[in-house]
């Protein structure tokens, strides 16, 4: 294949067919309602849109390293303006999930503990959670984290 | 009338050898003149050369013929000549028949030459048959009343009205409100040269008042309409306007003593909010709106204070006459045509932005009633395209022309305000034709900032009332804050409610839109009553050069029912009525509603709305209705004739029906163009595939015919809207018929062709004659 | 009128006091609540961000074990509301699903705002106050899950809901109007991006600060978290004070059925809630 043809390749995108759950995004039109009404759309170097155009395009990898991914808070506000009834924050969670999958994003401290402790008792404790996600980094804040964990346990709300 | 003689006459064209060359006509000829009631049988000198048609002339001069079937190549031009010609010597013209033998593919290479000519002598049996039936038709006339009717007085309808003026009909304009203009007559300017709109319209009305042949009927309805095309019956539903048409002369001094200050009424404002340039608040009293046309005054009754009679009594004309009754009026037209035009989409629908919440969101249609009005120009204004447009949730439908009118009003904004600040908001820029030069003006100037980018919603700025923005612009990504004085939402169109209505009282069909349904592509205006026209945006979004030439298209095409007759083609249906047993399969099935109840509760087609497309006769599960030059008798005869088999040994034969409109054009350039059709087939032309009855192919298989094939057109192309499909509805029907005759339900076969689809009606033949072979022989055959 | 109650995660542990409120309250609206046997937890956000079968199992369990009981379950916490909502969605949409699920009769859930301002009503909470919290600020918060995507059974604006407003009115008190009440907390996003979070709730706290509530209310665990144990660092990311009461919805609903703040566990909420106290004249929590 010639340099040419290469270039042309990776322009066009390795069409590879979009799982089922991501297809939604073949519908997008690019208007960018997504990304005005996100709150976190601007934090990172990917906006909502952005991510769904990657996938438009076929760049699943990069659209599943997307930074923008861990952002997303769920808030649904992308979904319900979309006017072409794409389901956005469905369609990045799935994205997400892949992304966990297929190694493309470290495994988050904090859903896994998650995760670990409602598959072990079926309930979250939030007091052990919480220091099952704070495990290994040093608190930002330890100061502030340490009076709040005090008054919440004075007024009974860590057991 | 006396049965015109059975004496047939059956000339060939040889076109000078060239059909002997491939067939034996000594052969031929020497068959078919022993055949019954042939009493003429021979070969045509050129037809066309001076005395060319004298040997028939002759004959038929000396009433030794009755019928004639013509044999050989004559184009559609031709069968013309040949039909006036023979007219002229008082043969009737439906009692001749053609039989191209060329198209059935006798003709071509690759045919043994005894299968050539037994296949040549089958087709012109089967054409005998058929002549042997035809019947002297003439063509009916019905009555076809002058006038027209014109529903919907906008910027449409009045253009349309001064073209039927124009020449020389007389016009009806219907309308709802108390004045015309529609939703033009609120518009401020016009793109791309922002004139003002009420300059075309004021001369529309002035060459309809000076014509003397337009009736305005005002705070009117169309409440029923009967009959069909030529004669409608219309009855209208007119609202009181208190004051005397006659008298009034709009001189205004009932308005000044009116004590009454009312907001303008939803009745006038059928879109519920007040558009443009409608005064916000008017005197109960108050001249016609939109535009002040016709010239008196009305009265919005429901706001007259008990008792109080000022206008009346201050009115030099005595024109005021406050007791006026509703009234009905019945109207008789020739066609209708709807122009009934839109209304905004409610864009409180539209929540995120706000609208109705904030007093600085506005609508495109109240953005034109600001421009026009001497309030402050605001400085910072956004437009934000595709508001309720191209949105599943709302409408799926671009509405055509919010582009160019946000474009118009940030130019007629910057120039009220050179520092204004416009930004527009947008998926796509659509500014087709020479509106581009619209765009790229307003792109280059300062001051204008297009952002490719939808905000998602908007929030007020607590101590200005400004509102702030934020979107992403799509084309850097980047992020944009800006904080508005105006933000204006470019809406879409939706019917207007007037349509709706519109739509019970006639049984207009519409699409899942609501706009009414139209045969598009081919027939725009046409609607799927026959008589009645649809033109401007109440068929679908459109700007106003657009609607102008649409309703003036329509009342071009409405023309052809007025003016003293209408001549109705003699092919239209007749219902059996020893046969009917009242089951109206065929009033409900009529894709053009053409059928009423008689007097003894048959249906009857009505003949000016029937578009004689045959769809009645194969939906009659007791075949009891024929169309009056294609019968069933015919069609059946046709068949027997075919059903001698005109293959060797256990060759399979295919009877085609073939819609004439697409599957015939398929199959004849099949045989043009040389393909390899299999000569077992012979087909028939249908006016439309929904003309094959169950009964007809139950028939052709009985007789030991061994497939049939029906040749419809494709979904959403079929001329008569859905013959094709209704088809393939009876199958079930047609099951259970094969089912009793032990038949193999494959020997059934249907086909959708387009006009050039001549590879695929050879491969479909090809295949089903593969098919056959594998199946066997039909039983019945002898 | 008797519902299924399923409390959720957090209503057993930080948002006790949402429960207790909620459980004081139910006798005074003849509200009978039965928490569902041996409940477990719907996943919150984290089990959907990693296995989507598992969470759908997670909601269908609550669902299955509750599909024959003849009751409608009542959720108070929007996450927890909308997980199963999504199910039930699913299931309406896939014929098979609920085969495979072994969900042939799902009951219904409705969020505690619907089951009070719907079930319940303005008017019949009205008649039931006994202590109108006259001249009150309150601003409602309504966070995402209650809103969107599924606006209480449809029955509710995606864009403008009034439900909260409503039972704010019932209560006497004035609701206050500002369209940052369907903005997101950030709560899903705080131990994920902790600055963040704080961001989205510190802009929150500030709009609401402009219109000088007396208290904000909410009705989501996670969302009266990050607005009221985290005001403090919310206001520090902001750089501004706030200092503004956060109370759930059942908590300032039973102050006006005349119910004791104490009762009402007032006196386990971060952000103290003496101000409001003091406005309604009745001391300390």
């Amino acid at each position: 294949m010639s340099r040419v043809d290469e270039m042309d390749q990776e322009m066009m995108g390795q069409r590879e067919s979009l799982p089922e759950e991501l297809l939604p995004a073949i519908r997008c039109v690019q208007c960018g309602k997504c990304s005005s009404g996100c709150p976190v759309a601007f934090d990172t170097a990917h906006t909502p849109r952005k991510v769904i155009r990657l996938l438009q395009r076929g760049w699943l990898e990069e659209a599943g390293r997307s930074p923008f991914l861990g952002f997303c808070a769920q808030c649904q506000a992308c979904t319900v303006r979309c006017p072409r009834g794409v389901q956005v924050s469905e369609v990045l969670l799935a994205l997400l999930r892949l992304a966990k999958a297929k190694g493309w994003v470290r495994p988050d401290g904090f859903h896994r503990s998650f995760e670990e402790m409602v598959r072990q008792r079926g309930r979250i404790n939030e007091l052990r959670l919480g220091f099952m996600a704070q495990a290994g980094r040093l608190p930002s804040h330890p100061l502030e984290d340490l009076l709040l964990l005090v008054k919440m346990l004075l007024r009974g709300k860590l057991k | 009338m006396e049965t015109p003689s059975s004496k047939t006459g059956l000339f060939f064209w040889d076109q000078g050898g060239r059909l002997g060359k491939a067939l034996d006509l000594n052969w031929l000829l020497g068959k078919l003149s022993k055949t019954k009631g042939i009493s003429c049988c021979s070969l045509l000198d050129d037809p066309w050369g001076p005395g060319g048609l004298s040997q028939v002339v002759e004959k038929v001069q000396k009433g030794e013929l009755g019928r004639l079937l013509w044999v050989g190549r004559f184009s559609r031009e031709q069968k013309g000549i040949l039909k006036e010609k023979l007219a002229a010597e008082g043969f009737n013209p439906y009692l001749q028949e053609w039989c191209d033998l060329e198209e059935q593919g006798v003709c071509r290479d690759g045919l043994e030459q005894t299968a050539r000519n037994k296949k040549a002598l089958l087709l012109i049996q089967m054409w005998l048959a058929r002549v042997r039936l035809l019947e002297p038709l003439a063509p009916v006339e019905i009555p076809a009343s002058d006038s027209l009717l014109v529903i919907g007085a906008g910027a449409a309808g009045l253009h349309a009205a001064v073209s039927i003026t124009n020449l020389g009909k007389e016009v009806h304009l219907v309308e709802r409100q108390s004045g015309v203009g529609g939703k033009v007559a609120s518009l401020h300017r016009f793109y791309p040269r922002l004139c003002d709109p009420r300059c075309g319209l004021e001369f529309s009305i002035q060459a309809l008042s000076d014509s003397g042949r337009a009736r305005f009927h005002t705070l009117s309805r169309v409440v029923s309409l009967e009959g069909g095309p030529g004669n409608f019956q219309v009855r209208l539903e007119k609202r009181p306007r208190f004051v005397d048409e006659a008298r009034c002369n709009a001189c205004g001094e009932c308005a000044r003593v009116c004590p009454v200050e009312v907001r303008v009424s939803a009745e006038s404002q059928p879109g519920g909010e007040p558009p443009g340039l409608l005064p916000a608040a008017t005197k109960a009293i108050h001249p016609s709106l939109p535009m002040g046309f016709p010239v008196a005054y009305v009265v919005e009754r429901q706001y007259c204070p008990p008792g109080c009679r000022e206008c009346e009594r201050a009115c030099p004309s005595k024109a005021v006459d406050l007791d006026q009754e509703p009234r009905e009026e019945e109207l008789l037209v020739g066609a209708v045509l709807v122009t009934t035009g839109w209304d905004p989409y409610p864009l409180s629908k539209v929540e995120e932005f706000g609208y109705g919440l904030y007093p600085n969101v506005i609508s495109n249609l109240q953005m034109e009633g600001l421009l026009g009005s001497p309030a402050e120009t605001p400085k910072e204004v956004g437009f934000i395209q595709c508001v309720g447009s191209r949105d599943e949730r709302h409408l799926p439908y671009c509405s055509a022309v919010c582009c160019s009118v946000s474009l118009k009003q940030a130019l007629y904004l910057k120039q009220r305000r050179p520092d204004a600040n416009c930004y527009v908001f947008y998926q796509d820029i659509r500014s087709p034709g020479f509106q581009e030069e619209l765009y790229q003006k307003l792109k280059q100037m300062e001051g204008v900032t297009f952002i490719r980018g939808i905000p998602s919603t908007v929030r007020p700025e607590a101590e200005t009332g400004r509102l702030r923005l934020r979107v992403e612009d799509t084309l850097s990504g980047r992020e944009v804050n800006l904080a508005l004085d105006l933000l204006v939402l470019a809406g879409g169109m939706v019917p207007s409610q007037g349509s709706e209505e519109l739509a019970q009282v006639l049984k207009l069909p519409r699409n899942s839109l609501g706009f009414f349904e139209s045969h598009l592509q081919c027939h725009p205006e046409e609607s799927q009553r026959t008589g009645i026209y649809v033109g401007g945006c109440s068929r679908e979004p459109m700007g106003v050069a657009a609607s102008i030439e649409s309703a003036q298209h329509a009342a071009l095409e409405a023309l052809r029912f007025t003016g003293g007759t209408v001549l109705i083609d003699p092919k239209y249906p007749v219902v059996d009525k020893t046969k009917c047993d009242k089951c109206k399969r065929c009033m409900e099935e009529c894709p053009f509603g053409s059928f009423y109840f008689d007097e003894n509760g048959f249906p009857t087609p009505h003949l000016g709305r029937c578009r004689q497309c045959g769809n009645c006769v194969g939906i009659c599960p007791l075949a009891a209705i024929s169309l009056r030059n294609l019968t069933i008798k015919q069609m059946a005869a046709q068949i027997q004739a075919a059903s001698t088999s005109f293959m060797e040994g256990k060759e399979p034969t295919v009877f085609a029906f073939l819609c004439q409109n697409d599957a015939y054009y398929a199959a004849r350039d099949a045989a043009e163009a040389g393909l390899p059709v299999p000569p077992n087939v012979v087909f028939v032309k249908v006016p439309c595939a929904g003309y094959v009855n169950n009964a007809l192919i139950a028939d052709a298989l009985a007789l030991g015919i061994d497939g049939v094939l029906i040749g419809a057109c494709q979904d959403g192309q079929c001329h008569y809207v859905k013959g094709n499909q209704l088809v393939s509805k009876r199958s079930d029907d047609l099951s259970d018929k094969l089912q009793k005759m032990m038949m193999e339900r494959d020997r059934v076969r249907f086909v959708n062709l387009e006009i050039r689809d001549s590879e695929k009606y050879t491969a479909t033949v090809e295949q089903f004659v593969q098919d056959l072979r594998a199946m066997g022989p039909n039983p019945f055959k002898i | 009128m008797r519902y299924l109650y399923y409390p959720g995660c957090s209503l057993k542990g930080t948002a006790r006091d949402y429960e207790e409120s909620l459980l004081a309250v139910a006798p005074a609206l003849e509200m009978e609540l039965q928490e569902v046997e041996g409940w477990r937890c719907c996943g919150a956000s984290a089990a959907r961000a990693k296995d989507r079968k598992w969470a759908v199992s997670l909601s269908a369990a609550t669902l299955a074990r509750t599909q024959d009981l003849g009751l409608e379950i009542l959720m108070p916490c929007s996450s927890c509301y909308a997980n199963h909502l999504r199910v039930l969605t699913e299931l309406e949409l896939d014929g098979g699903l609920g085969a495979r699920l072994g969900l042939a009769r799902p009951p219904r859930v409705k969020h505690l705002l619907e089951v009070l301002a719907l079930d319940l009503g303005e008017e019949a909470i009205k008649e039931r106050v006994v202590r109108p919290l006259e001249g009150l600020r309150v601003l409602p918060y309504y966070g995402c899950l209650v809103a969107r995507p599924f606006p209480m059974g449809g029955k509710e604006s995606l864009e403008n809901p009034y439900s909260l407003e409503k039972l704010i009115r019932a209560s006497g008190a004035a609701p206050l109007s500002y369209p940052e009440k369907l903005d997101c907390c950030g709560g899903p996003l705080l131990f994920t991006r902790q600055r963040v979070a704080l961001r989205l709730a510190a802009g929150i706290l500030r709009e609401a600060k402009r219109h000088s509530p007396d208290c904000i209310v909410v009705v989501c665990p996670l969302c009266h978290l990050m607005l009221d144990a985290k005001q403090r660092a919310a206001s520090r990311e902001a750089k501004e004070d706030f200092r503004i009461p956060v109370l759930y919805v059942t908590q300032l609903l039973g102050l006006a059925l005349g119910l004791s703040p104490r009762k009402l566990s007032l006196h386990r909420l971060i952000t103290s809630p003496a101000p409001l106290l003091a406005k309604l004249a009745l001391g300390r929590a």
